[in-house]
């Protein structure tokens, strides 16, 4: 061996000693070097997101996150059917909070330690959507990610123009202005597929279609109606278990649906999230309730006709009458009862008690459910992440810088619609007791029936009232109604 | 004593192919017979038990269900019979002698390459939305009402109906083409030198010879229409109401989303038992048929 061939070995060690070095220095401050996290998330909702958002925590632990995308109509039969047989699915699941009674009621999910509620600010989480949607029997089980609630989205140019102004008058007797009872909703509803302002050819979109959100479309009016402030209860009585979806509320509700059924798109019927946010971003419905990603599509000039600031925001319309379940009688409210319905609740991330990297699985869900990461979610077009942050809400210049909101004005028109929701006392949130979809499926089932005018909404609620109590006695009452009763606070 | 050995060997080497047959068959299906007699759940709260022939009494008095078996006979026949009506007229015509014949063979059979859920998502949700679709433009040109399909029954199930023809005609054109290219002309050229002319020598002549290959035809694509739930799923979603829904939706919809898997297995077995009954019959009657058609 010459000389030249004795330097060049040399700089060869050296070179292989520095790298081991250097390795074991990075390995040292990356606490989870070439560990893989699996995530089970929606597939094509927020789950590709997720990945993106994920990727500062790669950088900075070393570990890499692998997302098992399941079909958002499957997921929570895969995770409840994995979970129920103690098969390994994911280290952290992406689930509805719809489930959460069957996940965190049957202890197949940690709870969350002191560390971890540090580390995500719980304080700083809106305190029903904390203690409802995040926790059962006090304990909170579950990591935030997206918050979700149905607010109103509404044409400001059509309801700002003083022709319009003076026509409606001119026509209902009253002001036309952003509607607080579902009346109100109708009658503009109406005025707009008869005159067309601003080209609008159809009043009102909702997620009305079956297996597509027809459950929340329908509580979103029910809630004005039946939801008193008096009495925490809504679907189901505290004492003993009877469904209340039969109740006078309930029906009247669903007889002003129908009755506001010509004036929406012809097949309404059929509309999930996205055929609803469609239908107001492409201009062909003026008044659109669904999920709160409206208001960011509605800004986004790649899907949306409307310029910024054509779109604003509101609570959820309700009743000045309004059923006491308690009283079992009527009651008159001078100021509409408007509750707020938190439908879904949100994709919430919880970690099975099986997950095979639980250390890392903990560190990666304190990073995404921390106010940085989640405000930062929340904000960006098309990540389907809806806020559940107060921090968030208060950011009116990250909304209007992130989000596309044009002014501070419209923006606090929007986040108002979802603190207004989410902060009232009377706010219902989503069912989540075990036997969720069960009972989702067979109300659905009654109200399409009368949505299709085959039966009246006394008769297909009757029967699903019937059917609930059903599903609940095969479930047994008794532990349904404890279930219940955690799952609105009251235990 | 070679033989008795051979028929030892043979037996040892069929136990395999038994075994696997065993385990992959026979097994679950009395697994899930089983099943039908328990009250297993997903995410189950109590334990698994024995509930006699609870499931299968509900199952006939759940006025859904029974709706259900009624909209999968009513779909699995009309539009299986539409298919073949269809298919039959399209192989005839394709097996003229036309110009860029294999153009026109190759184009109807693409709908049969395409994914149902592809298919159901074009034709039923975009084509025939009854507020932005091509023909809802066309109606709003012409002044004319829109379409409300979606909320009568049977507009909707029309509508499946049609979704699945588009799709399931080409299988019908396929096999009967062939069928149509293996009859003998001979005997066809010989019936047209008696006299007989185009109309007669097809029902005389040619149909009767298709039979036994439509008979096949049908009965595969009626086993399919039975299980149908894609296109059901994606178009209407089983509504309005549940005048829609087939049974092996509602079965998924028990089992998988509910997570009642006794009850959903339970339809699931009468779904089977109700597929033998029509197989059985619909056998019976094309025999007697061709006997009747050769007397």
């Amino acid at each position: 061996m010459n000389k030249k061939n004795h330097v060049l070995l040399v700089v060869v060690l050296v070179f292989v000693l520095a790298s081991i070095g250097f390795g074991t220095i990075q390995a040292q401050d990356k606490p989870f070097a070439g560990i893989k996290v699996v995530v089970a998330n929606n597939a094509g909702g927020n789950s590709d997101y997720f990945k993106l958002a994920a990727a500062p925590w790669e950088e900075a632990t070393g570990a890499t996150v692998e997302m098992n995308p399941i079909p958002f109509g499957d997921i929570k039969d895969k995770v409840l059917a994995a979970m129920s047989t103690d098969t390994f699915i994911a280290d952290i699941v992406v689930v509805p909070s719809g489930i959460s009674g069957d996940l965190m009621s049957a202890g197949y999910v940690i709870p969350l330690s002191e560390e971890s509620l540090a580390a995500i600010e719980a304080d700083d989480l809106f305190t029903y959507y904390r203690e409802l949607n995040l926790s059962w029997g006090g304990v909170q089980y579950a990591w935030p990610w997206d918050g979700d609630v149905h607010t109103l989205n509404y044409r400001a140019d059509i309801f700002d123009d003083p022709a319009n102004q003076e026509a409606f008058k001119a026509a209902y007797g009253y002001d036309l202005a952003v509607p607080t009872t579902w009346k109100q909703y109708a009658d503009i509803a109406k005025w707009i597929t008869e005159t067309n302002p601003a080209g609008v050819p159809y009043g009102w979109a909702e997620v009305a279609g079956r297996r597509n959100g027809l459950f929340h479309a329908f509580s979103d009016r029910a809630v004005g109606y039946a939801k008193h402030p008096d009495d925490p209860a809504f679907y189901f009585d505290t004492e003993t278990m009877d469904a209340r979806v039969n109740n006078p509320g309930f029906v009247r509700a669903l007889e002003d649906w129908v009755a506001a059924l010509p004036y929406a798109p012809p097949d309404v019927t059929r509309y999930g999230f996205s055929e609803t946010r469609d239908a107001f971003i492409t201009g062909l419905a003026a008044l659109v309730v669904n999920w709160t990603d409206v208001g960011v599509a509605a800004n986004d000039p790649n899907m949306s006709v409307l310029t910024p600031g054509q779109a604003s925001y509101a609570i959820l319309p309700g009743s000045t009458e309004v059923w006491n379940s308690l009283t079992g009688a009527w009651e008159t409210f001078e100021t509409p009862n408007q509750p707020g319905y938190a439908a879904f609740g949100g994709w919430i991330m919880m970690i099975p008690k099986n997950a095979q990297q639980m250390e890392a699985a903990v560190s990666l869900a304190d990073f995404m459910g921390s106010r940085e990461t989640m405000s930062l979610a929340s904000q960006t077009p098309g990540s389907g992440v809806n806020p559940a942050r107060i921090s968030t809400l208060n950011d009116l210049a990250g909304w209007v810088e992130k989000a596309g909101f044009p002014t501070e004005e419209n923006a606090r028109a929007y986040v108002d619609s979802i603190k207004n929701s989410l902060e009232t006392t009377n706010v219902v949130f989503q069912l989540r007791i075990p036997g969720y979809n069960q009972y989702e499926d067979t109300l659905e089932q009654a109200v399409s029936e009368v949505l299709a005018g085959q039966k009246t909404a006394q008769q297909a609620l009757d029967e699903a009232a019937a059917a609930w109590n059903a599903i609940t006695d095969q479930l047994g009452r008794e532990n349904q109604l404890k279930y219940y009763r955690a799952s609105i606070g009251l235990e | 004593m070679v033989e008795s050995e051979n028929r030892r060997w043979s037996r040892t080497f069929l136990l395999p192919a038994g075994l696997i047959v065993l385990f992959l068959s026979i097994f679950p299906l009395v697994f899930s017979l089983g099943m039908t007699f328990t009250n297993m759940r997903l995410a189950q709260q109590e334990p698994v038990r024995f509930i006699g022939l609870e499931n299968w009494t509900r199952l006939f008095s759940d006025q859904r269900f029974i709706t259900t078996l009624g909209n999968t006979l009513i779909f699995a026949i009309t539009s299986v019979t539409v298919q073949y009506a269809l298919g039959l007229l399209l192989a005839v015509l394709l097996n003229q002698k036309i110009r860029a014949r294999w153009f026109f063979r190759m184009s109807f059979l693409l709908p049969l390459m395409m994914s149902p859920v592809a298919v159901s998502f074009m034709i039923g949700k975009l084509m025939l939305s009854e507020s932005r679709g091509p023909f809802a433009a066309l109606l709003m040109s012409l002044d004319l009402p829109p379409m409300r399909w979606s909320t009568a029954p049977f507009g909707s199930m029309a509508v499946l109906i049609a979704v699945d023809t588009w799709q399931w005609t080409p299988f019908f054109i396929l096999v009967l083409l062939a069928g149509l290219q293996s009859v003998d002309a001979e005997i066809q050229e010989a019936a047209k030198v008696d006299g007989a002319n185009a109309w007669q020598t097809f029902w005389r002549i040619t149909f009767p010879m298709l039979l036994p290959l439509s008979t096949i035809a049908i009965l595969i694509r009626s086993l399919e229409a039975f299980k149908v739930v894609d296109i059901i799923r994606v178009v209407t979603g089983g509504g309005p109401g549940n005048s829609t829904e087939s049974v092996t939706l509602y079965a998924y919809t028990m089992g998988m989303n509910n997570g009642d898997l006794a009850y959903a297995t339970t339809m699931a077995y009468v779904l089977l038992i109700a597929t033998i009954l029509y197989a059985t019959a619909f056998l019976f009657i094309s025999r007697r048929l061709t006997r009747w058609r050769d007397a």
